[in-house]
């Protein structure tokens, strides 16, 4: 029983990080219907950051990891200047292929200048191991899950109870409308690009401290699996991110836990079909009506 | 009907500058004193950590014979030039950068590639373009066997194959560790991981507890690691590379798991112990070929502190295969006094007590390096004992 | 117009007659060696399975992210079958087992996705495409992640640009012919379609299936001309691979796709000098062609031979070139 709510919470801590990922995707495509692919290299962008602030000028863990959600923040929006910016009137598979060419670009640039090897990341933090019952939990654990929430209640505020946050949710319900309406468009997607990807580093840094090490392709797998996260929770609708995110952390958990460690991708993806038929829009979408 | 006039003669034209092009190629050959080798390395994509350290051993072998007066064959002086391509880590482009270095750039043998799946892609383009090929690290045992049983003519390796290295770990734990029970966990994702697999579960004579797999780029080994916890068991065996041990181990040390691990030669890096953490890489056992603490020949020691010296850090296993691979092709040559590359395939068949940085080496029937073992072990992330496994 | 129908086929004929002539002068006279030799081949096979993509995408506006997972499907059974029955008999078996296996499983992931509109079919086939590669890996037939060498050779250059002509040939008709048209109104305008009776799904579904047998048969020659197959060969990067080319070439334009393929293969060979640059390079080349031609290189419409020699004035297609 005990190992089984241990499992549970290591789901929960797997999951959070991809929560934090996810939350990047569903903004994005929420806003202006793209896949994001280079969300998961913002990721890794945030970790070799937070591995500059930490390891090069010395700076305490927390001030690392803001500047590095800052510094992504700013990297989020020069991508989606540069890169997407341009295609706003093109087809979207044109943009797609756009990001596919920023994330090749940030993953090999990262290796082709700093080399593909894995670096160690700093301990800032020294690892103290709570006992709760049979439960364990570490402070880095701890921080992980606290940060992802304190996050994501943030992210909730800020969509909800701010004027730019009315001015996201605008443009994602119907763009046309929103500029008639006096909303500055192209200001509101720089602004989601720069949370979703503050958001994508803060993940990064608290990987990085908690597996202690990075590498230029670590953004790949969990850019992928946060997408589908995404996907499993309603695309474009946070709170399904947060769930979506969780769910497949403790999924995968869970079918290490039976055995099954040979097929663990496999079953999260098997899982996202079955949702995908049963339910398109994902577990917290609503079914919309097609409109001509 | 003018454009299609146009057309025809314009192909004329072009057909012709082919012919042209091809007849005055003919004449071109002409001899010289370089000798080509060609590196198949992955720097970029899923293997570019490994392809990376093999390129710098490679070249680094390279300059040191340059630096040295080069080979001498036959009262004539070779200089060795080194012709690197990136396979992408990606199958297909290993033969067909295999097939580019044989009939683009004329190269007298070569090494590479990284990985088995790799190796066994370009096999055919080195069979056909007739050139010997060494791969550093590529570790299945059927890369160097035709179908029908014969050896491959042309395939080399300076690896250990993957079920003597299986079979030797199995020996390791049973008579030095005295494990009674183990957990294994294994890289699924490669044949490395499952091959010495195999071979480990054959040899061991003890009780495998539970198998656990893992895909390479793998960072959460959590779940895993609670289910075995509360087992019994006396060692972990990760058959795998140090990017994944290293967290393994970080994250079973953490937990409270001590029992001793032990792995292959993919664990040789000092990477692992950075990653796990100085304080959790402790009672670490690994597959070396080479060891500062117990040095198999006279090559090792001056290798690393002339690598150290040249690249600032310490060499890891893969660094040391690669440079010992491109100094039995100079061997080959000096044995065989030919550059010509079946020469050197001859000669590469024929190695015999060669000092290699990774042990002293005799090439067995089927192209695999006969050589010693050293498990090393490591404490606090220092290599601090080294037992050689007979 | 039967007349002229014939006039522009036989001037495709020779076009291709003339390219064959001068490939196989190259190779007689060794002008491109047995390195351009083995670049050809990979280009046609990246272009078979690229004209199936194009199909899914260009004819029902849909894109796939798992062709990878179909072409794994050829490539092993190629693989398994080829290497039992080591004659030619058996390798076209093998693609033709290739090639159903692959359809079924298109015509099972296709049935229940393509009814809905979105983005779904991409994460259903890239869902897909994983479970593939996983089963691949665990599989003992398969033998796991180290994959199947030896398998015996039965294609050259020859047999690709054989099989390349007729592939575009049976895709450009079958585009140009009342399915075909239909496939292209569900793209255009689904709901339009819908309402004049087209059953949208059951085009979709064809263009899917036929798609993910290519892709097969791509897997196939590429198995048996590499002579090994490991699942590293076909993860999510070999998806993206062929997308990139349908992309660039101008989804929906079969001649775009030729164009792109062999412009790729090209750049990928004039780039290998670069080591480890050449992928930022190519990166760099993957936005910039998008920013400055987002439709693709020739955009929907196609090289028109009409157009180039006869220049009679009235296009044959619609679609103007100004992408």
């Amino acid at each position: 029983m005990s190992s089984i709510l241990q499992q549970l919470l290591n789901g929960v801590i797997l999951g959070s990080v991809y929560a934090l990922l996810a939350l990047g995707y569903t903004m994005v495509y929420g806003i202006i219907k793209l896949i994001n692919f280079a969300h998961g290299d913002v990721y890794m962008l945030g970790a070799y950051f937070g591995y500059f602030f930490i390891n090069v000028l010395h700076l305490n863990f927390f001030i690392a990891l803001v500047l590095a959600m800052a510094v992504s923040a700013g990297v989020g929006v020069v991508i989606e200047f540069v890169a997407y910016r341009p295609l706003r009137q093109s087809p979207r598979i044109a943009v797609l292929i756009s990001a596919l060419g920023v994330s090749f670009l940030l993953e090999n640039g990262m290796s082709y200048f700093f080399g593909s090897d894995k670096r160690a990341f700093p301990q800032a933090i020294a690892t103290v191991q709570y006992h709760f019952g049979q439960l364990q939990i570490s402070n880095i654990q701890l921080l992980i899950i606290g940060t992802a929430v304190v996050l994501m209640l943030g992210l909730t505020l800020i969509v909800q109870k701010t004027k730019m946050g009315r001015a996201m949710r605008a443009v994602s319900a119907d763009q046309e409308a929103a500029i008639l309406m006096g909303i500055n468009v192209n200001r509101t997607i720089s602004f989601t690009f720069a949370i979703g990807s503050a958001l994508a580093a803060a993940g990064g840094v608290l990987i990085g401290l908690y597996y202690n090490n990075i590498d230029p392709l670590m953004g790949m797998t969990p850019g992928i699996k946060a997408f589908v996260a995404a996907v499993l929770g309603g695309i474009g609708i946070i709170p399904g991110a947060a769930l979506g995110g969780w769910l497949i952390g403790i999924l995968e958990t869970l079918t290490q836990a039976i055995g099954l460690s040979d097929y663990k991708d496999a079953v999260v993806y098997g899982i996202l079909i079955v949702i995908l038929l049963w339910k398109p829009t994902g577990i917290l979408g609503k079914n919309g009506r097609e409109k001509v | 009907m003018k454009k299609v006039i146009a057309i025809v003669a314009a192909f004329v034209v072009v057909i012709g500058a082919v012919v042209g092009i091809g007849m005055s190629k003919k004449s071109a050959e002409k001899t010289s004193t370089v000798i080509k080798i060609g590196g198949v390395f992955d720097t970029s994509g899923d293997a570019s950590a490994y392809g990376e350290a093999e390129q710098k051993g490679a070249n680094f072998a390279v300059k040191r014979i340059n630096a040295a007066g080069g080979i001498k064959v036959n009262g004539k002086t070779y200089t060795i030039e080194m012709v690197n391509k990136d396979s992408k880590s990606d199958n297909t482009e290993a033969a067909s950068v295999t097939t580019s270095l044989i009939s683009n750039n004329k190269v007298n043998a070569i090494v590479g590639p990284v990985t088995t799946a790799a190796t066994q892609a370009a096999v055919p383009a080195a069979t056909k373009g007739q050139t010997p090929m060494m791969s550093p690290t590529a570790g299945a045992d059927s890369i160097t066997v035709q179908k029908n049983g014969k050896v491959q003519p042309y395939i080399f390796r300076a690896q250990f194959k993957n079920s003597y290295l299986g079979t030797k770990m199995a020996q390791f734990a049973d008579e030095q560790v005295k494990a009674k029970d183990v957990v294994i966990f294994q890289d699924n994702s490669s044949d490395y991981g499952t091959g010495i697999t195999s071979a480990f579960k054959k040899a061991y004579k003890g009780h495998v507890v539970d198998t656990a797999s893992y895909q390479a780029g793998d960072t959460d080994f959590q779940a895993m690691l609670t289910k075995i916890k509360n087992q019994k068991f006396d060692a972990i065996v990760i058959n795998g590379y140090y990017t994944e041990a290293g967290a393994i181990l970080k994250q079973a040390r953490d937990m409270g798991i001590n029992v001793p691990v032990i792995g292959p030669d993919g664990l040789g890096d000092p990477k692992l112990a950075e990653i796990a953490g100085n304080q959790n890489a402790s009672n670490v056992y690994y597959a070396a070929h080479f060891s500062t603490q117990a040095p198999a020949t006279d090559a090792a020691t001056p290798f690393v502190t002339a690598y150290k010296k040249a690249y600032g850090e310490d060499p890891s296993q893969f660094t040391a295969l690669a440079y010992d691979a491109v100094y039995m092709i100079k061997q080959a040559i000096e044995d065989e006094k030919s550059v010509d590359k079946a020469k050197i395939t001859t000669g590469l068949a024929h190695i015999k007590n060669f000092d290699g940085v990774t042990g002293k080496m005799t090439m067995d029937a089927f192209h695999n390096p006969k050589k010693s073992i050293v498990m090393v072990g490591e404490t606090d992330g220092k290599d601090t004992t080294a037992t050689v496994v007979k | 117009m039967d007349r002229t129908h014939l006039k522009y086929t036989l001037s495709w004929a020779g076009l291709v007659v003339m390219l064959f002539v001068l490939i196989a002068v190259m190779t007689i006279f060794d002008v491109i060696g047995q390195y351009g030799m083995t670049t050809l081949v990979l280009i046609g096979i990246n272009l078979i399975a690229a004209v199936g993509l194009n199909l899914v995408i260009g004819m029902s506006g849909q894109f796939s992210l798992g062709h990878a997972g179909f072409m794994a499907v050829g490539a092993y059974a190629t693989a398994l079958i080829a290497s039992a029955i080591p004659n030619i008999g058996g390798f076209i078996l093998s693609l033709v087992i290739g090639m159903s296996v692959s359809g079924v499983v298109a015509l099972l992931v296709g049935i229940p996705t393509l009814r809905l509109r979105g983005d779904y079919l991409a994460i259903a086939t890239l869902g897909v495409a994983e479970i593939i590669r996983i089963v691949i890996i665990n599989l003992k037939i398969t033998r796991g992640p180290a994959g199947i060498f030896g398998i015996p050779n039965f294609v050259n250059w020859q047999v690709i640009f054989g099989i390349s002509v007729i592939v575009i040939a049976l895709v450009v008709n079958f585009v140009r012919s009342t399915t075909g048209q239909a496939i292209i109104a569900v793209r255009d305008n689904e709901i339009a379609a819908a309402s004049l009776g087209i059953n949208t799904t059951k085009y979709k579904v064809i263009a899917f299936v036929i798609g993910a047998m290519l892709a097969a048969l791509a897997g196939g020659l590429r198995a048996s001309f590499i002579q090994s197959v490991s699942p590293q060969d076909y993860t999510f990067m070999q998806s993206i691979t062929i997308l990139i080319i349908v992309v660039l070439g101008g989804i929906g334009s079969m001649s775009g796709t030729v164009v792109t393929a062999i412009i790729l293969g090209v750049l990928d060979v004039i780039l290998q000098n670069f080591g480890p640059l050449r992928m930022v390079i190519y990166a760099v080349v993957l936005i910039v062609v998008m920013i400055f031609r987002p439709k693709g290189l020739l955009g929907t419409s196609e090289l028109s031979l009409k157009k180039l020699l006869f220049d009679t004035g009235d296009s044959h297609d619609n679609h103007s070139k100004n992408a």
